[in-house]
């Protein structure tokens, strides 16, 4: 049975890749301004990841089925690396038993493995995927460290601030959207600053399945196209 | 590989295949010494110092890393040295990973704004 896919990627580029680099915009395209599809943070420079490491799946080196954009955090050596299931390193663990897979965005739904508490932290939830969800954060991809646990708890204050502007605004008649509102207010220009802020974060908030009480893509609908057209070089035709 | 962590059965330092294994007292001791000298080299050095020698000691030492956090995760009770060691590895973990892009500061200023005015 296929898994169901959470995010459905575009259809690829067609190209004649000779590296995975060459899906790199495409990827950045499809997760939205430099999102880490493992940890879901932004980060200044990502990496194309093979979600099955090119030494186990050679086939698969320049398939775009097969990759991801990643942080260094998350695919370097203190991450997931080249791991494998079958990863002969990753085997000697005695309670590694179990040939947990990495996460995966395309088929996992972070919302339902894990809540973001308010101080950044990440709580597993209870469930058959427990297990794996735990041994991802703490072990294969290390997400409780404290770097990661700030950028996580700015993102938390944001959409808090966020919710409450949104608010705000409505209760004084004025109209919240990025494109709407008004900039001549300072609480229009307020606003604006920080639905835009949202908007280059919203990835983060659909990963976790965090929703904002206003429907935050009618808030920054047109904002989000626009950063993405002109951050990546590339659209889809 | 590490060639500290050794086989329950045998004693010998491992060479390849599945076995049940656990990290020593001693294995222990011996990683977090390294550890700590390690740290206090890295302190005052910026973001990214030492990526190489991570590297490095990643390949040597993560296994015994990781099953320590594994441990710990599942609720098992660490000893006094294997939550140190699993401390001061995730500490230099963290201080050599690159930083997620934060909120910039004049948005959090915004942020500050908002808050107090509402």
């Amino acid at each position: 049975m296929n898994p169901v896919t959470r995010i459905s990627l575009p259809e690829p580029p067609a190209l004649t890749p000779v590296s995975a680099r060459d899906f790199a915009a495409w990827l950045s395209w499809s997760f939205f301004d430099g999102i880490c599809a493992y940890c879901a943070l932004q980060s200044r420079a990502l990496e194309v990841d093979h979600v099955e490491p090119a030494s186990y799946a050679k086939e698969r080196r320049l398939d775009p089925g097969n990759l991801l954009p990643a942080c260094r955090a998350c695919n370097g050596p203190g991450g997931k690396s080249d791991y494998h299931p079958d990863h002969v390193e990753r085997r000697r663990l005695p309670r590694d038993t179990t040939g947990y897979s990495a996460l995966d965005p395309r088929f996992d739904d972070f919302g339902l493995l894990f809540d973001v508490l308010e101080d950044g932290r990440l709580s597993v939830r209870p469930g058959k995927e427990h297990d794996r969800a735990l041994w991802n954060v703490q072990v294969l991809l290390k997400l409780h460290l404290p770097k990661k646990v700030r950028a996580r708890q700015e993102l938390m204050e944001l959409r808090a601030v966020a919710e409450r502007l949104v608010e705000h605004l409505r209760e004084e008649g004025l109209d919240a959207s990025v494109e709407t509102s008004s900039p001549t207010t300072r609480l229009g220009e307020n606003a604006r600053i920080i639905l835009n802020m949202l908007a280059r974060r919203l990835l983060f908030y659909d990963l976790f399945s965090l929703k904002l009480s206003e429907d935050p893509k009618a808030l920054t609908r047109n904002r989000r196209h626009a950063l993405r057209t002109r951050e990546c070089g590339w659209t889809p035709s | 590989m590490n060639p500290l962590i050794r086989n329950t059965h045998t004693g010998n330092a491992l060479t390849g295949g599945v076995t049940k294994l656990t990290a020593t007292p001693s294995t222990v001791a011996s990683v977090l010494a390294e550890l700590r000298e390690w740290n206090r080299d890295l302190v005052g050095a910026g973001e990214g110092a030492g990526v190489e020698r991570l590297q490095l000691f990643a390949e040597r030492h993560m296994d015994l890393r990781d099953d320590l956090a594994w441990r710990a995760a599942r609720g098992e009770r660490l000893n006094v040295r294997e939550r140190a060691l699993l401390e001061a590895f995730d500490a230099i973990l963290d201080r050599l990973m690159p930083s997620p892009t934060r909120v910039p500061p004049d948005v959090r200023q915004v942020m500050d704004d908002v808050l107090r005015t509402m």
